[in-house]
């Protein structure tokens, strides 16, 4: 897992790597039982403070994405791997639908939407 | 919270024009405790009173357990210092300095200072006198941790130093709390580095410490000033410790002012 720190971004740098963490558990580079990097190790390696970094974790544990066994670390949950793909399919649908919404406010058929919709799925 | 490695309690000490004023703190193992004020504000004097607290007018330092006013020698033996003057020695070997004032330290093994020597890249060989002003750090460093003290301390250390060389040495300072939970403690005006690794901030004026916060506090106490100013949407987004000591009084006043409008409101 590659956690990346912008200073241009909106978020805070907890929320960053909060984020990332979260993504990552999400798309199974971390996966369900395995353990987080340190916090002192992350860190150094991103040249933060310790308590930020312990910050993002107490917030993925508040989430239930993540639990911490005194002395050894931070640990990805098992069961809510499920729940939270529900949780981002959902964000997403309500995404395509505000999307839609504003190409019909732009007058866009559904044949031009499903058009744009291909062409830029092969780009990206 | 953990059982605090450093602990300050009402260290004052008067000088002919200038007082330090109780100053009380304390610091967790394994933490970056960024020390920063104006020139003048008494950061300097306050590490000089965290070495000689026998010193002081009033007030105890306590360090992981020992009481540093009344055991000088052995509260020493776990403070690791790392300043422009040092007492080594201009004409000899950095092996050489190390073996001669290695011997004041209990701990001190010529093994691990080596070992951190060809891990800082400094030529054990090389005279004190020829290190560049970055490489000087490196080997204050290799020689302190050494003796592997419980608490580092840095004044001004990195002035004058560029930005490539600071972020290396940071790293290594990260690395040495990682392995060896030494905590440390910067005295600085350049506050981009306290931005980067400093886990709380402590900000001297006239001699006193104005505040001693975490950073993510204070952070988040500024995005939530800003957020009272420009609405929900500002104050997102990275904050500089500069713009917060700038605003600190902001910080804590606004919090009133808006009660008191409130207050209005509500009448």
């Amino acid at each position: 897992m590659k956690i990346f720190i912008s200073e241009h971004s909106n978020a805070a740098i907890y929320e960053q790597i909060e984020q990332q963490i979260k993504d990552a558990i999400l798309r199974q580079e971390i996966k369900p039982e395995e353990a987080l990097p340190s916090i002192r190790g992350l860190a150094k390696d991103l040249q933060i403070s310790v308590i930020t970094t312990k910050r993002a974790y107490e917030e993925l544990e508040a989430q239930g994405l993540v639990y911490s066994v005194p002395g050894r670390g931070f640990f990805v949950c098992n069961r809510k791997l499920e729940m939270l793909k529900e949780k981002k399919i959902q964000d997403l649908e309500k995404r395509m639908s505000e999307l839609i919404r504003d190409c019909k406010a732009a007058e866009l058929s559904k044949e031009d939407i499903v058009d744009m919709l291909e062409l830029l799925y092969e780009e990206t | 919270m953990e059982e605090a490695l450093l602990k300050v309690n009402g260290i004052s000490k008067k000088y002919h024009s200038f007082a330090l004023n109780e100053v009380t703190f304390s610091l967790e193992p394994g933490y970056i405790l960024g020390l920063t004020g104006r020139n003048g504000a008494g950061k300097t004097t306050l590490i000089k009173q965290l070495l000689h607290p026998e010193t002081a007018a009033s007030g105890s330092v306590t360090i992981a357990g020992i009481d540093a006013g009344k055991h000088p020698v052995q509260a020493k033996q776990e403070m690791g210092v790392l300043m422009e003057e040092m007492p080594f020695l201009e004409d000899w070997s950095l092996e050489k300095n190390g073996k001669l004032l290695g011997a004041y330290y209990e701990k001190f093994s010529q093994e691990a200072f080596e070992k951190y020597l060809r891990k800082f890249e400094l030529g054990k060989g090389t005279t004190y006198r020829n290190l560049s002003r970055g490489m000087r750090m490196k080997f204050q460093l290799a020689f302190a941790l050494a003796y592997k003290p419980k608490l580092l301390l840095m004044d001004e250390a990195t002035g004058g130093l560029d930005v490539v060389f600071r972020k290396e040495f940071y790293y290594l300072l990260q690395e040495a709390v990682e392995q060896e939970m030494v905590s440390v403690i910067i005295s600085t005006h350049v506050t981009e580095d306290l931005d980067k690794v400093a886990d709380y901030v402590a900000f001297m004026e006239g001699g006193r410490m104005k505040f001693f916060e975490s950073k993510e506090e204070l952070y988040e106490k500024y995005q939530n000033y800003m957020r009272r100013l420009h609405g929900e949407a500002a104050g997102h987004g990275t904050v500089r410790l500069e713009d917060v000591i700038y605003h600190y009084d902001k910080l804590v006043e606004g919090k009133e002012r808006q009660k008191d409008e409130c207050y209005k409101a509500d009448r």
